[in-house]
């Protein structure tokens, strides 16, 4: 099955106080559950906190999500979306 | 033990080496009580609990080989209620800035505006303790528990080796057992140069070590924090300044095997404290920031929330008070004085669980 790429929610966590990130993720891969494992919405994190990238992309993974990791200019960039499905970019 | 003016320069490395580790494994003092109570993440406990027990094999193998002059170590007192008290505001404090006391040193080297205003609380927060420092003088001898000794192998008089082997050797059972199933890798993905956390509870084990064997006491930092604050409090309002009997206090005063006498205290002087803490505060600020600069991930942020940064200072400010309260940070307490199983530290200890407690609870809503 394919799909067409959804639209991205962008969570820009750039210099929040630790573990912000984490908690702020959680909250919205939650609240965004339905849309994130349809496949309409990807979730975009933008996070310079080295401790967020293993523990946001293992609890992604555990909630049936695909991610990413990007490192890019002085932070990290995680692609967070809907996981079984062939994505078209 | 080296002479105090030849300490700088291996306390500086010391410093470096442990911001530069702290900040590649993610090595975090307070992650290891937060994250149990806000995610039931034992992850960073284990680490914690790996560094705790190897500094407690290694103070006392250089304990037996000779190589400790003090033994307790200096500063250290006897237990009393305030270190429990102590403990559980530096608990409340740590968990909302963010960071303790080195590790607010180590995310502000590598530009976390956060970081950067709970350091400033840390001085605002020891200056609020000398305000308060005769009153709290006299919970403190009210509140001790016991003259005649510090540590538990004191108490019990007993060698310290029986009670050292009688911790140590179920405690590295059961890191075996968590070898075994792979308990000691993080799940996820991870971030460019990483170091296991697990190396780096073992690094820091033997950079404490050093750091007692050179200077004759653990590592500790916050009475510098006292010394900043004393030191603005005497350009800004000498005349109110002039009235703190804190910052006349000396908390140190021994003679080194060699006949030296180490004095020193929280008064904004250079002085014997000074010459072994400063090194150790500039090497970890420079060495997090070096880690961050050859990772290409050093940069200052201005992203955060009004909220976050004040509950940051807020941290600050209890945990530079605490610290005071408590006659020590927790890098003091958890990887100086439990190691040697200190009753004052183990006090500290067991007040920092409700106060981390408590300190999530607030977090949660200052965040989400």
């Amino acid at each position: 099955m394919t799909r067409m790429p959804g639209r991205t929610v962008e969570l820009d966590l750039r210099g929040h106080v630790c573990p912000a990130s984490l908690l702020l993720s959680l909250k919205n891969m939650n609240s965004m559950r339905e849309e994130l494992s349809s496949g309409e919405v990807a979730l975009r994190i933008l996070t310079e906190n080295r401790e967020s990238v293993p523990t946001i992309t293992d609890a992604a993974r555990s909630m049936g999500y695909a991610v990413t990791v990007e490192h890019t200019e002085a932070h990290y960039v995680l692609l967070v979306e809907s996981a079984g499905e062939e994505v078209i970019r | 033990m080296m002479p105090i003016g030849s300490i700088y320069v291996p306390a500086f490395a010391v410093g470096a080496a442990a911001g530069f580790l702290m900040h590649r494994s993610g090595f975090c003092l307070v992650c290891s009580f937060r994250n149990f109570f806000l995610f039931r993440d034992v992850f960073p406990a284990r680490n914690l609990l790996l560094a705790v027990v190897s500094s407690m094999v290694l103070f006392e193998a250089a304990r037996r080989l000779g190589l400790l002059p003090f033994y307790p170590f200096p500063m250290l007192g006897f237990p009393s209620v305030s270190h429990l008290i102590g403990g559980g505001i530096f608990g409340v404090g740590m968990v909302l800035a963010g960071g303790c006391v080195v590790g607010v040193l180590y995310r502000m080297g590598a530009g976390n505006l956060v970081a950067g205003t709970a350091f400033l609380g840390l001085l605002a927060g020891s200056a609020v303790y000398a305000e308060i420092h005769p009153a709290w003088s006299v919970v403190k001898d009210r509140g001790t528990l016991s003259h005649g000794w510090s540590t538990i192998p004191q108490g019990l008089g007993v060698d310290p080796g029986f009670v050292v082997l009688a911790v140590a050797v179920p405690s590295f059972a059961l890191f075996l057992r968590w070898r075994a199933d792979g308990s000691w890798t993080r799940r996820g993905m991870l971030p460019r140069g990483h170091v296991p956390m697990w190396a780096a509870a073992i690094g820091l084990s033997v950079l404490g070590t050093a750091v007692y064997v050179l200077s004759g006491m653990p590592i500790g930092i916050t009475t510098s924090y006292a010394k900043m604050a004393g030191w603005v409090e005497s350009v800004l309002a000498p005349n109110h300044f002039a009235t703190l009997d804190y910052f006349r206090s000396v908390s140190l005063n021994v003679a080194s095997p060699a006949g030296e006498i180490l004095r020193g205290g929280p008064a904004p002087v250079f002085d014997a404290v000074a010459a072994i803490q400063l090194p150790l505060i500039a090497g970890v600020v420079l060495g997090s920031a070096l880690s961050a600069v050859l990772l290409s991930e050093f940069r200052v942020y201005g992203g955060a929330p009004p909220k976050q940064l004040l509950a940051g200072f807020a941290g600050g400010i209890l945990m530079g008070l605490a610290s005071r309260m408590g006659s020590g940070c927790n890098v003091w307490h958890l990887l100086g004085g439990v190691p040697i199983l200190a009753a004052p530290s183990l006090l500290f200890a067991a007040g920092l669980f409700p106060g981390a407690w408590a300190g999530t609870l607030l977090l949660r809503k200052i965040i989400t």
